[in-house]
């Protein structure tokens, strides 16, 4: 079923691995040479930011050809268009087939774009072809749409190794639930439900594979179903990101309590879990999902929200990163459990540097500027707007 | 075939030393885990969250708390991150020197954070440079590129870069020269300066490894003030022209030197400045989407052979 053998999958994560050892200097030079060689496959791998650059552009080209053959052709809504998106599916995804079949093409930009376009495509395909019903609130085409993009998804998945296509695939299964127009509750507890299912499925496999290949796209798998479970539940992130949350009037109390109770159980969980496994990547979604949950505990709560919230919780990370670096270094050996503050690999330097760099564009710059003063002292501090440097707007 | 297994056939055929088998074997089975970056993103964010809240309370609370309590307070805090910092730097070095602590960097990117609240404050609070009020994000910006060369600090001079940008905003929105200009050419004018910073410091042999966050800052300036003026400037022609060279510049070098953000920004860039004013001159909806497969197409083809010839696999 996969596009690309096994073998050729394992050998380009060795092969990673063996590039970073080899800049951490856990290996000579001239081995990491050696090595590298001798994990050499086939296929076609490009720099990531050319990657990007080519999903891009190859994004432009689909969607100017499909509309191009929409214009020519002056093809009309229902039949015509789901079998001209049907037909432009298919090519995709021919495409993306004799891409990497032919040319032997890896996460290089066009072929996956490609393959998720034909998704995209068969979608809206299917909500043209399935009739409208105007006796219902229910959207059957949107939820067939949605059916199509689960079952695509996942499919693309099989076929071609994106772990991100089956994050969308997942997204899709989630949605579907509040398209009946069920009850707040049961929308939720179906969405969570089956995210469930799905979480206990890739927890199973990334347990048997570990690391290795598969087990690395399953342990995503595992952490993306587990921190969509967790949102589904947070009653309160709408809050937190300027959205109105879920009004506890919609819901029974004890349901609101209830998911109260469950976000702070999850991450503490999750985060249990991580630990003990060593997992980085869900160590990383319930290190989101535990500062989910401080920041969604007040709307929880109905307690207003202080300016110095973000301050306190501030506190908290430095002091907690702190305290933890300090009890981890102070260890045998600076490891306690296996767990070091040190750093081993340099991508985890380049990580920072990125961050470092980047930062740039969204520094937390407290300046007031960008206005000149008034003739009087002002009695408030209303004056200035954010500058260059992305401040606030007013002392 | 596992990781695991693929280091005891290297050790056993002596592509691999004992020893080195023995360290990477504990690197796989994660008998050794590094949570380096986890607590610094920890820490990164406490200092974003901290500085925030921070700015966020004086602005709220300044009447309740009064002048001297908020001054004196973010004084202290400032000073002591100073103190921190001053008191455990390594000693001053034009090359790459590593932090002398964990914390290091925060402490010192958080006083600078800090300080930049409290001038913000003294400053709208009592405007002690009247009409002269954008020099303290000068001064601010020298303080913060001083800092950044001292103590080797990225995030501190990528703050001194943002800094200098709102002082170029607010600057030369004064000037007679900008008076009846827009923000591109102020724009324009912020990469060419930082451009020119970055390349001259580092040909003064001055970390040397600040380059590249020099330049992304100021080619992304400069590529968007020239986006911007092709598409909406009066005349466009000049500013394409010039928008096609600094393309082709970044592109050439990001090759030559494979630094492959630059190749990026070079085609992207480039692609929407051309195709505004190509599909400003067409008619017609069949026009404009062949323009847009037909181009597509060549850039894709462009970037695979381009990728082919110098790329690396990452």
């Amino acid at each position: 079923m996969r596009k690309y053998a096994s073998s050729d999958e394992e050998r380009i994560r060795v092969q990673t691995q063996v590039r970073e050892w080899t800049r951490a200097g856990l290996l000579e030079p001239a081995q990491g040479k050696a090595l590298d060689e001798r994990l050499r496959t086939d296929l076609r791998r490009t720099n990531d930011m050319v990657r990007a650059a080519l999903a891009l552009f190859t994004a432009l080209m689909v969607a100017a050809s499909v509309a191009l053959v929409f214009i020519t052709l002056d093809i009309g809504s229902g039949s015509p268009t789901a079998i001209t998106m049907t037909l432009a599916a298919a090519v995709c995804l021919a495409l993306a087939e004799y891409l990497v079949g032919a040319l032997r093409f890896y996460r290089y930009g066009v072929e996956e774009t490609l393959a998720v376009a034909a998704v995209l495509l068969l979608s809206l395909a299917v909500h043209e072809i399935v009739p409208a019903r105007y006796d219902t609130t229910v959207d059957r085409r949107f939820i067939a749409a949605l059916l199509v993009g689960t079952g695509g998804g996942f499919a693309v998945y099989r076929r071609f190794g994106y772990v991100y296509a089956v994050i969308g695939a997942l997204a899709c299964a989630a949605a579907l639930p509040f398209e009946f127009r069920l009850a707040e509750i049961a929308s939720r507890l179906t969405a969570a439900a089956v995210l469930g299912v799905v979480f206990v499925f890739a927890r199973m496999r990334r347990l048997a594979y570990r690391d290795d290949f598969p087990g690395d796209e399953y342990g995503m798998l595992q952490a993306v179903a587990w921190v969509f479970m967790y949102f589904m539940l947070n009653l309160r992130v709408p809050d937190v990101i300027g959205w109105p949350g879920v009004p506890q009037a919609t819901v029974v109390r004890w349901f609101y309590w209830s998911t109260y109770a469950v976000t702070w159980l999850m991450a503490a969980i999750g985060l249990w879990l991580s630990i003990q496994e060593k997992d980085r990547t869900f160590l990383a979604v319930n290190l989101v999902m535990a500062l989910a949950t401080l920041a969604t505990n007040k709307p929880y709560l109905h307690r207003p929200r202080q300016t110095w919230d973000p301050l306190l919780l501030g506190v908290l990370l430095m002091a907690g990163a702190v305290v933890v670096r300090r009890w981890l270094s102070r260890g045998p050996a600076g490891q306690r459990n296996g767990f070091t503050a040190a750093r081993i690999l340099e991508t985890d330097r380049d990580a920072i540097t990125i961050v470092g760099t980047a930062s740039a564009a969204w520094q937390p710059q407290p300046h007031a500027q960008a206005q000149p003063p008034p003739a009087q002292p002002s009695p408030g501090f209303d004056g200035g707007r954010s500058g260059g440097a992305g401040g606030g707007a007013s002392f | 075939m596992t990781t695991e297994q693929y280091l005891e056939r290297w050790r056993a055929e002596d592509a691999i030393t004992s020893e080195q088998a023995t360290v990477l074997t504990a690197l796989v089975r994660k008998e050794r885990f590094s949570v380096f970056l986890e607590l610094n993103a920890l820490l990164y964010l406490g200092v974003v969250l901290f500085a925030g809240g921070l700015g966020w309370t004086v602005r709220e609370h300044f009447a309740n708390l009064g002048d001297p309590a908020i001054i004196v307070s973010l004084a202290a805090v400032f000073a002591g991150c100073m103190y921190y910092c001053v008191t455990r730097a390594a000693p001053y070095s034009t090359g790459l020197v590593a932090s002398p602590s964990f914390a290091f960097d925060y402490v010192l990117y958080l006083g600078c954070l800090v300080f930049a609240v409290e001038l913000g404050y003294l400053q709208v609070r009592f405007q002690m440079l009247q009409v002269n009020w954008d020099a303290y994000l000068l001064a601010s910006a020298a303080l913060y590129f001083a800092l950044a060369y001292r103590f080797d600090n990225r995030f501190v001079l990528s703050l001194g870069l943002s800094t200098l940008a709102a002082w170029f905003g607010v600057r030369f929105s004064y000037l007679g020269f900008f008076i009846t200009r827009t923000p591109r050419e102020i724009a324009l004018a912020y990469g060419a300066v930082v451009a020119f910073g970055g390349l001259w410091t580092h040909r003064l042999g001055l970390k040397t490894h600040f380059l590249e966050t020099y330049l992304h800052v100021a080619v992304n300036a400069v590529l968007i003030a020239l986006v911007s003026g092709a598409i909406a400037a009066d005349s466009p022609e000049p500013w394409l022209i010039a928008l096609l060279v600094a393309s082709a510049v970044a592109v050439e070098r990001g090759i030559r030197f494979k630094r492959f953000a630059f190749v990026v920004y070079g085609v992207v860039y480039g692609y929407v400045g051309i195709s505004a004013q190509v599909v400003r001159g067409m008619h017609g909806d069949t026009a404009i989407l062949s323009y847009f497969i037909v181009s597509g197409l060549a850039v894709v083809v462009g970037l695979v052979v381009m990728s082919r010839k110098v790329g690396r696999e990452e």
